[in-house]
């Protein structure tokens, strides 16, 4: 009796970390959203493989509304103060979101951040395509300024 | 127990990041050789690790035990740590050399977090859980020192130590060197490969049986090898699997070893696997020294201060067309903020622009929520995550009491304030920074570190329509790099909080037709963005 009440304490406590893990590994550090493929980039250089898997993901970026925020960031370990680095980082992150744009042809609401670890932490870089929900687009209604008629 | 299922479910529902790669002994290490790793302070990790094994030397031929294993991080340097040998309870712990109730403790005492190169001791008792009444409750103690260097994805750990054996009547047992050698490498950030062997010079076997007039005991050097992998399955979850052999004369022909250990942050303490698993990130002590962003978003501390004043306004900041600046998110609290006028006077030193003044009009409300609503939230909150639909831009909320309302979740970010840089920022055709560009950013930069407002930060690039639309989109993005870039390496912006996009010139606010409205068009804006109430 004593046995059985410990495996079902067992049990229960496996399914509820099973669920946990599950349910948090849909985030990310950002808070964000749905990810579509996370992209190791070996030595912070784009090569075809790194295109391949971009490549991969793209039918289902085609799939996406335009009312939606894609979001490509850029994870490195380096230093946030090092303007090069920093540059680096973001125009890695351009490149591929050019990639998209010219190559593919998408027409896509590409938000592009990136995300300095420290430098310490030696895994590599890696390109994360994500999707922010819902509709974003009234943001680009804004008009500063707007010209008066 | 259904008290224990609601505790179950709280646990789950509030899930933190952890440090996630306990052994099967519950040490912080490979599948059996510890290493000088410790798990992080508040951090909790527990293991079911189920263990097949054939041993011809023994009458019993085979075993199969389920040993359990659970983790605390007590400090940054130390964690303590503990192991049932077999909840299957089928007695085969013994012929297993597994059989023992652990309790120990590691500390960590040379290298930090982060170091390539670090060394700790595991201390740590064994207490024989045996079918054997002579061996039941005797009490093994040992010493170790862990040496482990790990660089890129590659690590080596190899520890030594001393084990006391406790006093068995009627049997001598010697004390035993024990030794251990792991290498790691991460194939992929999500799966590591890892190549274990430990070693003593006289590993005590004892088979007992109750038909037996005295229970068979063997002394003989032991060396196990194995060969395994661990597969982060998330930050929380680690699938781990190993196969071995042992080359003693009493070891095991074959042990088949799988396991499943889940870690939480508890308390306060929260902290991401860098990477899946792989070794714990330091503090980004780059960030601390550069300024950093006590970033309050809202809490109902704001409630009891009197309305928040915002700081003075930039000559750089524009007026905010109200209703028309929202993006549509799902955050967590519910936090709702009226549209700011922020006011503007915007004199640009190139473009003069005249804006009249307008009084700001903030609210904040903050519904009070019913407990069974917060119930039926957090399920479905839980739900959704489960199933995929993830939230957006989390409000953390600091404060000793605070209340999230929750039966409205707030869907929309707004755009708070904004500001306007002409083109004098970058040359013609150019995306360096002018002069007069970095103290532009410099005085937004000033802003973002008194605002206490804004959850993220958004830089638009824009151009006029010379040129092709690629070209446009090119060059625009390029400057929003440059002003991302300068924010974030000289002002100590975090680059986390910051979005950037190349908008080309597909949105103009003048006619490109004449050369005052392309220089109109030639600009790049900063928004700041937070939380707007759902409609």
């Amino acid at each position: 009796m004593k046995s059985v009440i410990s495996m079902n304490i067992i049990v229960t406590g496996l399914v509820v970390m099973l669920l946990n893990g599950y349910a948090a590994a849909a985030e990310t550090t950002l808070d964000a959203t749905r990810t579509l493929v996370v992209v190791p980039v070996k030595n912070g250089n784009i090569d075809q493989k790194v295109y391949r898997q971009i490549d991969r993901v793209v039918p289902e970026l085609k799939t996406i509304s335009n009312k939606k925020i894609v979001k490509l960031e850029y994870s490195f370990s380096g230093q946030p103060d090092r303007k090069q680095e920093v540059e680096n980082a973001y125009h890695l992150a351009a490149r591929i979101e050019k990639y998209l744009r010219v190559r593919h042809n998408l027409d896509l609401a590409l938000w592009i951040t990136i995300d300095v670890r420290p430098k310490s932490v030696k895994t590599p870089p890696v390109l994360t395509l994500a999707v922010f929900s819902d509709d974003i687009k009234k943001l680009d209604a804004v008009l500063i300024n707007p010209p008066k008629n | 127990m259904s008290n224990l299922i609601i505790a179950l479910m709280v646990v789950c529902l509030t899930p933190l990041w952890a440090i996630a790669n306990p052994g099967q002994s519950g040490s912080s290490g490979l599948l059996t050789v510890s290493t000088a790793e410790t798990l992080d302070a508040g951090n909790i990790c527990v293991g079911a690790w189920s263990c097949y094994g054939q041993n011809s030397s023994f009458s019993q031929k085979s075993f199969l035990i389920m040993p359990v294993s659970i983790t605390m991080g007590i400090g940054t340097f130390w964690e303590v740590y503990g192991a049932y040998p077999n909840i299957f309870f089928n007695g085969d712990e013994d012929v297993s050399g597994r059989g023992t109730l652990d309790l120990g403790t590691k500390l960590r005492f040379l290298g930090g977090r982060a170091s390539d190169f670090k060394m700790a001791v595991d201390l740590l008792g064994q207490r024989h859980i045996s079918e054997s009444r002579k061996l039941d409750g005797v009490t093994d103690y040992s010493a170790k020192l862990v040496t482990s260097y790990n660089r890129n994805d590659f690590g080596i750990h190899v520890t030594a130590g001393y084990l006391k054996p406790g006093d068995v009547t009627g049997i001598t047992i010697e004390p035993e060197f024990i030794f251990g050698a792991g290498v790691e490498y991460a194939v992929i950030p999500r799966l590591k490969l890892l190549g274990e062997v430990t070693a003593g010079t006289n590993r005590a076997y004892l088979e007992d049986n109750r038909e037996w007039p005295t229970p068979r005991f063997f002394s003989e050097y032991s060396v196990e090898a194995s060969f395994g992998a661990q597969y982060f399955l998330s930050p929380h979850i680690t699938l781990n699997t190993s196969i071995g052999t042992g080359f003693g004369a009493k070891d095991p022909d074959i042990k088949f070893l799988f396991g499943i250990s889940s870690c939480q942050g508890v308390g306060t303490y929260v902290k991401p696997i860098p990477t899946v698993g792989r070794r714990a990130a330091a503090k980004d002590k780059t960030k601390e020294a550069l300024k950093p962003l006590k970033i309050i978003p809202i809490s109902t501390l704001l409630l009891k201060a009197a309305a928040p004043q915002s700081a003075p306004v930039s000559k750089h900041e524009v007026e905010i067309e109200a209703e028309q600046e929202e993006i549509q998110i799902k955050p967590y609290g519910q936090v709702v903020i009226a549209p700011q006028q922020a006011s503007s006077n915007l004199t640009s030193p190139v473009i003069p622009v005249e804006i009249p003044l307008k009084a700001r009009d903030e609210e904040i409300i903050l519904k009070s929520p019913k407990t069974e609503d917060r119930e039926s939230s957090a399920v479905e909150y839980t739900m959704k995550r489960i199933s995929g639909v993830t939230q957006l831009y989390r409000v953390d909320v600091k404060g000793p009491h605070v209340p999230l309302p929750v039966d409205v979740i707030p869907e929309k970010m707004t755009v708070y304030r904004k500001f306007l840089f002409p083109d004098v920022m970058f040359d013609f055709d150019q995306w360096t920074l002018s002069p007069v560009g970095k103290k532009m950013l410099s005085e937004v930069a000033e802003k973002i570190r008194k605002d206490k407002k804004w959850l993220y930060i958004k830089i638009d690039g824009h151009t006029d329509t010379i040129g092709s639309k690629s070209y446009n989109m090119d060059l625009s993005l390029k400057r929003s790099i440059a002003a991302a870039s300068y924010l974030i390496s000289h002002e100590g912006v975090d680059p986390a909080k910051v979005f950037i996009e190349g908008r080309g010139q597909s949105s103009p606010i003048a006619e490109n037709d004449t050369a005052v409205g392309r220089r109109n068009n030639r600009r790049t804006e900063i928004l700041f963005l937070v939380a707007k109430e759902a409609q």
